[in-house]
């Protein structure tokens, strides 16, 4: 087993459901621009705060790939709405091959689960000869 | 209310390299790997890789026509082949059966005529969206 595997970390913050980003992206789907697409929480694993946690896990040695996305939605998002989410990350080997597992979890301000969601990651070795 | 027995598949047209820096903008996705040719070629890419969120987010299209005015319970897919830019996108689904009191659906994308994701939805049974 790799000695990254096992690896893991978690972070919580407040997230607001921006109108303007929220209904950018959805009109460029062609989605109608007073929703919330459905991949919308996983933007949040983009955010500053998120990336150098994911990134520190990640490690400058390997190249992430996304391979695999579940979402399980108990209540849509609303445009302007205010969350709290937790994002936890852990490397993961299965079989050789090198995984950044990412949860999601999007509560509303009741503590209400909103949406929960799964990103797997395979860490490709940036070394020569090493990729796919 | 049940799945109907054929949903026709749905031409989602291509994902074009400014519609990828538009992405890549609004979402904050700075993953090298979909802008840097370099990156991509460790993967093993000829060109860089459209964001297996950014197709799935172009599914939601199909989904609403497919489902208009259900929810979604889950929606979960497998990225099988990396999907590039300009290439043609297709939706297409098929009735899996119940779970939990939701219809089951198992849903492809192909990238011009191949399996690029596969994947199953849930929708909630007989509930409109909110």
């Amino acid at each position: 087993m790799g000695e990254s595997a096992g690896k893991s970390g978690t972070i919580a913050f407040e997230a607001v459901v921006e109108p303007a980003r929220a209904a950018r992206f959805a009109e460029s789907l062609g989605l109608p621009g007073d929703t919330v697409p459905l991949v919308f929480p996983a933007f949040w694993l983009f955010e500053p705060e998120t990336q150098a946690l994911l990134g520190g896990l990640v490690g400058k040695d390997h190249v992430p790939i996304h391979v695999g996305q579940v979402f399980r939605y108990a209540a849509p998002l609303r445009q302007g709405g205010r969350y709290h989410v937790t994002v936890a990350g852990e490397r993961t080997e299965v079989r050789g091959k090198e995984n950044l597992l990412v949860d999601i979890t999007v509560r509303d301000a009741d503590g209400n689960e909103v949406v929960e969601a799964r990103s797997t990651v395979l860490l490709l070795p940036v070394a020569a000869g090493e990729g796919q | 209310m049940t799945v109907a027995g054929e949903m026709a598949p749905v031409a989602l047209g291509s994902i074009s390299r400014d519609a990828l820096s538009g992405y890549l903008a609004i979402s904050g996705d700075g993953n090298p790997v979909h802008f840097d040719p370099a990156v991509a070629a460790i993967a093993g890419l000829a060109d860089t890789p459209v964001p297996g969120l950014l197709a799935m987010a172009l599914m939601e299209r199909a989904v609403r026509h497919w489902f208009a005015g259900r929810e979604v319970g889950e929606f979960q897919l497998s990225f099988a082949a990396p999907i590039l830019p300009d290439a043609a996108l297709v939706a297409d689904a098929r009735p899996a059966g119940t779970s939990g009191g939701n219809d089951l659906v198992r849903v492809r994308l192909l990238c011009d005529g191949k399996i690029a994701a596969i994947g199953v939805l849930s929708i909630a049974t007989g509930t409109e969206r909110a």
